[in-house]
């Protein structure tokens, strides 16, 4: 393998872990502090993208695009965790079915209001040509996008780490009785939470609608990669997320190039060795159900 | 507990396995002695296509066209009206098979159209062929076998194509160009294989060589990793097969790395495909490939067809939209040519493989003794017509083209059908396998 | 359609025997049906073996992986265990479409026949039933023998089982094993309903699809399996042609299913329908059995059960939602 080869896989592995952490790290803390497996996550990324679309294509930029689609979803989370979700509070296999229920709705009516046609959001006209990078031609878009993911990180930390709300969260994660019982409303972190996580799938789908395409398939496809992100690194763990996006984005591009029929496997090998052995994931909590 | 209970419980059993003889009953086969088409009324058609699922757009693309014909038309031909049912295979297998029970069965259809993806038209084609009352109708699934080595004498490819077919045309064009070395990149499945064992065929009969074959899995999120592996001093040109929403990214990334200015590239049929390009920009314009289909292609067959599409669904039309239209076509002249007597199957199977279409929006198209396609192969390239939209124009055409290529049927159906691991590159050895125009020089 | 939903409901019925006699969710059930379907494939087709002994074959391998998956996943539970039959299913769809010359990838297997007394459209139907019936027979045997009442007792409440003396992990073993082999029989039927087999029957759709139809019917129930197949065939192939949207419509039923009535139509049917029948007729104890949810109650809705519903919606998940919780989450930290 060449230099130029090496530094433009690792630079597509970190950008898509980048794309991937800006998915996950909503799931993960969902699954945290809520113990939800949301398996519709990859429909609000869906979703969020389409929305996007549609603002594009009534002249709006990226940007707002890539707003609209956040707020979208967040408001589109907010009705599903308060109109659903809330009624099977504390159930969670119910929790994780419904979500799968409604994955389906929203997948049929995505079908239906935008068709099957894949397509490919226009990039931001700041983002729109390549830098030299490593002696490798790249886009810029995709440094943007890894930027984003390390501005995420950073915020998200910062916010788990120094404010009040990221303790009780940390604290919520941990024990959840105790956070109620010291008079804390649990009901509108839990929302918050999940509203959230749902902004951040909604705002990665505009992204990822110019990063991969936006098409029937697409939510299953990135809940597949988000699913592997979190077990390697734990459910409900921000460095879980973190170093688990990356690992699954360095594996991806290393695997798709090297051997191209085993790529699949060396998503799902990994995965599966963790689960078998630390099924807390590297990062994860000791107490799990 | 109570003396009544068992009683009660014997009561539920029982109303249970009423309801299951009930169920069964209800979904039983329609009437046992069907005619096929017999000879009057109306003729019913099944129209299976993927309308959800992940090839919904190219779906809904083959119902339209089918559609269109009959309303352009008249759904009326010597005096027996079409009737068509439309059925959602969602792209599985199993619920193709389901409605084609359903329609055949229930609906009494005596003709099926379809379907879309080579393992749902393969099951289609395993249920059809016991049947020796209906017809079936393949525009669209393109998997060489169906009309090499594994033929069902009863599903036809009325309007339909063979994967590897301009895919031959294509390697042979290739060579013609002066290229000598050229990269390979493919979906890795059968589709995918079809068409670089195409290409690798006759490329390399002439003497080319393949110095790289890459194959990137369906739904290849990223194409930067495999393009990172091309450079562009180390071959004449690249031949690229993508797919669906690959070929987006595809496309896009191609030019992103460079790669646009700096190699040539040779599309497959569905690389540059329409149905994707209403998603593409700049990105695809002035991309050349190879296929059955264009539609730029400036005869009044394909202008009308096109006018009419857009004025209908005002995008304009796939190869998925003309196969299906040409179907339609090819199924209503055969349907005039016999009086609208269907009650001999077997006979009206012989005329609709007998006939022989001028003005189909592909051009000229006929079978052969395998049912395969003879037909136009294309060179196209991808311009933007007046509107703004990008349209595949024509660049030279290659009348009828078989679907054995230049090479003898024999020799070829000896082979095995192209898989990764067979691409035809040594294959074949001598002029005995050609049957016409031996490019190998003396052996 | 009907024999569809025969073994499909068999499919089906085997989930409910991990998930809802063993409180074991599964989203990896079409991979174990996978292997059958295409080992009789393989062994037939490829190898030209007798049906029969292509099919013993089949299911004897489909037994072996499910045992083996089953050793990967005795440690596990919840959402876990959920993942890493996810990941099993996923791995046996993966190999299904790449090893292209054992299983024919994309394009599938073609040409798997049917028993020569059972090729017609009928005929088949019987097979099909008979083969189930006699499944059901013995799951319902197995599932009111010492050992499902041991399953239950794992689902119900696995921590205090081990101490009183039973081998949680070997049961879950079991139950593993033989709930695969079962989806095995359902896979041998598919394949020779179809002729053909191929991977969208193995990918996590499928299994997906499997769990929606067990827990649409009621999970923990023998008959919600038929039930639930039934409402998903009917719909998937026969709403399918009027409606287009028929996917929003499975998917809306589901979700009001889970919201309102968890354990399914035939947990809904035998607490409002059976159970007053029951008192009726003088068999109160039985009756009152259904409600508390002590029978065929399930997973899902034996706590929503023990809460009474205004507790539910007012105080959310805080109170007492989880009354074992934190007692069990002692235990595991002690």
């Amino acid at each position: 393998m060449s230099g130029r080869q090496f530094v433009l896989l690792t630079l597509n592995g970190i950008s898509f872990g980048a794309l991937l952490f800006l998915l996950s790290s909503g799931f993960t803390l969902i699954f945290g502090l809520m113990r939800i497996v949301n398996l519709a996550h990859g429909s609000f990324y869906l979703l969020g993208g389409y929305v996007g679309l549609t603002l594009m294509q009534n002249g709006q930029s990226f940007w707002v695009a890539m707003i609209g689609g956040a707020l979208a979803i967040a408001v589109l989370g907010f009705v599903v965790e308060r109109g659903l979700l809330l009624r099977v509070r504390g159930r969670t296999m119910p929790e994780v079915l419904l979500t799968v229920g409604l994955s389906l709705i929203f997948a049929d009516l995505a079908l239906a209001r935008w068709g099957g046609d894949p397509i490919l959001l226009d990039r931001p006209s700041q983002f729109a040509s390549t830098v030299e990078l490593g002696g490798v031609t790249y886009p810029e878009f995709r440094l943007l996008v890894l930027a984003l993911g390390i501005l995420l990180a950073a915020l998200m930390w910062i916010l788990q780490s120094r404010t009040r709300i990221g303790a009780i969260i940390r604290a919520g994660v941990d024990d959840r009785e105790m956070v109620s019982a010291l008079g804390i409303n649990v009901n509108a972190v839990f929302t918050g939470v999940f509203v959230f996580g749902a902004l951040l799938a909604g705002m990665t789908g505009v992204i990822g609608g110019v990063f991969l395409s936006l098409y029937p398939g697409a939510d299953g496809e990135i809940l597949n990669f988000a699913l592997v992100v979190v077990i390697l690194g734990g459910l409900g763990d921000l460095r879980g997320a973190i170093v688990g996006s990356l690992l699954v984005g360095l594996i991806d591009s290393f695997g798709r190039s090297l051997t191209p029929s085993l790529s699949y496997f060396l998503l799902f090998a990994p995965m599966a060795l963790i689960l078998i052995f630390r099924p807390r994931g590297l990062f994860g909590r000791a107490t799990v159900n | 507990m109570n003396a009544y209970a068992p009683r009660l419980r014997k009561l539920h059993v029982a109303a249970a396995l009423a309801l299951v003889l009930v169920l069964a009953a209800c979904s039983a086969p329609g009437g046992d002695e069907e005619e096929g088409g017999g000879d009057e009324g109306p003729i019913t058609v099944g129209v299976i296509v993927p309308t959800t699922g992940v090839v919904a757009a190219a779906g809904t693309d083959m119902l339209n066209g089918w559609n269109l014909y009959w309303e352009i038309n008249g759904d009326e031909v010597a005096g027996r009206t079409i009737e068509t049912i439309h059925e959602d295979n969602a792209g599985d297998p199993t619920t193709t098979l389901t409605k084609a029970r359903k329609l055949v069965e229930q609906d009494q259809a005596s003709v099926i159209v379809g379907t879309l993806l080579a393992n749902t038209a393969l099951a289609l084609a395993e249920y059809l062929d016991p049947l020796d009352d209906v017809i079936g109708l393949n525009p669209a699934g393109s998997a060489d076998d169906l009309s090499q080595r594994g033929v069902v004498d009863n599903y036809v490819r009325a309007g339909g194509w063979q994967s590897s077919s301009p895919a031959h045309v294509a390697g042979n064009w290739a060579y013609e160009q002066g290229y000598r070395e050229v990269i390979t990149l493919c979906q890795d499945y059968a589709f995918g294989h079809e068409n670089c064992g195409g290409f690798t065929n006759s490329f390399t009969d002439r003497g080319g060589e393949i110095v790289q074959q890459l194959w990137a899995p369906l739904g290849t999120p990223d194409y930067s990793s495999y393009l990172s592996d091309i450079d562009p001093a180390s071959a004449d040109a690249a031949f690229v097969l993508t797919v669906g929403a690959d070929s987006g990214r595809f496309v896009k990334q191609w030019e992103d790395f460079g790669l646009k200015n700096k190699l040539p590239l040779i599309g497959g049929e569905t690389t540059l495909e329409q149905s994707l390009l209403r998603a593409m920009g700049d990105e695809a314009v002035g991309l050349q490939s190879f296929g059955h289909y264009a539609e730029g292609r400036e005869d009044s067959a394909t202008q009308e067809f096109v006018d009419e599409y857009v004025e209908a669904y005002d995008q304009l039309p796939s190869y998925y939209s003309a196969s299906t239209y040409t179907a339609a076509q090819w199924f209503a002249e055969t349907l005039e040519a016999e009086d609208g007597d269907m009650s001999d199957v077997s006979a009206f199977l012989e005329a609709l493989k007998g006939v022989q279409l001028d003005n189909s929006p592909f051009g000229p198209m006929q079978l052969d003794e395998y049912g395969g396609t003879i037909a136009t192969m294309y060179l196209r390239e991808v311009a933007e017509d007046e509107d703004g939209r990008l349209y595949n124009k024509v660049v030279e055409e290659y009348p009828e083209t078989s679907q054995f290529w230049n090479y003898d049927p024999q020799a070829f159906l000896d082979q095995p059908v192209y898989t990764r691991e067979y691409l035809g590159e040594d294959w074949p050895e001598s002029c005995d396998q050609f049957a016409t125009d031996c490019p190998l020089e003396g052996e | 359609m009907a024999t569809q939903m025969l073994f499909f409901g068999l499919f089906a019925l085997s989930i409910n025997l991990i998930a809802g006699y063993g409180g074991m969710v599964t989203l990896g059930q079409a991979g174990v049906l996978g292997i059958a379907g295409y080992g009789l494939g393989i062994f037939y087709t490829t190898y030209s073996l007798p049906l029969g002994v292509s099919a013993l074959l089949a299911i004897v391998s489909t037994i072996v992986v499910a045992a083996f998956f089953g050793l990967l996943l005795v440690r596990a539970s919840g959402v876990y265990f959920l993942m890493i039959t996810l990941a099993q299913g996923m791995v046996v769809w993966g190999m299904a479409q790449r090893l292209t010359t054992l299983t024919g990838g994309d394009n599938g297997l073609r040409g798997i026949a049917r028993p020569p007394f059972a090729v017609e459209y009928w005929s088949y139907y019987y097979f099909c039933l008979g083969v189930v019936a006699l499944c059901v027979f013995l799951i319902a045997r197995i599932v009111r023998s010492p050992f499902g009442l041991s399953l239950k007792g794992v689902r119900e409440a696995e921590t205090r089982m081990a101490p009183l003396g039973y081998d949680v992990k070997r049961i879950k073993l079991i139950a593993f094993t033989i709930s695969g082999m079962f989806a095995g029989i359902a896979g041998l039927l598919l394949a020779m309903y179809n002729n053909f087999f191929s991977p969208p029957s193995v990918y996590v759709k499928a299994s997906a699809e499997g769990l929606l139809m067990s827990i649409l019917g009621g999970v923990g129930t023998i008959t919600g399996a038929f039930v639930g197949s039934g409402v998903f065939v009917f719909v998937t192939n026969y709403v399918s042609g009027y409606l287009e949207r028929w996917p929003t419509l499975l998917g809306l039923i589901f979700v009001l299913t889970i919201l309102f009535t968890p354990d399914g139509v035939v947990g809904a049917w035998q607490r409002l329908v059976w159970a007053p029948l029951l008192r009726r007729f003088g068999a109160a104890d039985e009756a009152e059995l259904i409600e508390v949810g002590v029978g065929g109650g399930g997973l899902l809705s034996d706590r929503a059960r023990k809460i009474s519903k205004s507790e539910m919606s007012s105080t959310g998940a805080s109170t007492s939602s989880e009354p074992s919780e934190p007692v069990e989450k002692t235990r595991a930290r002690s």
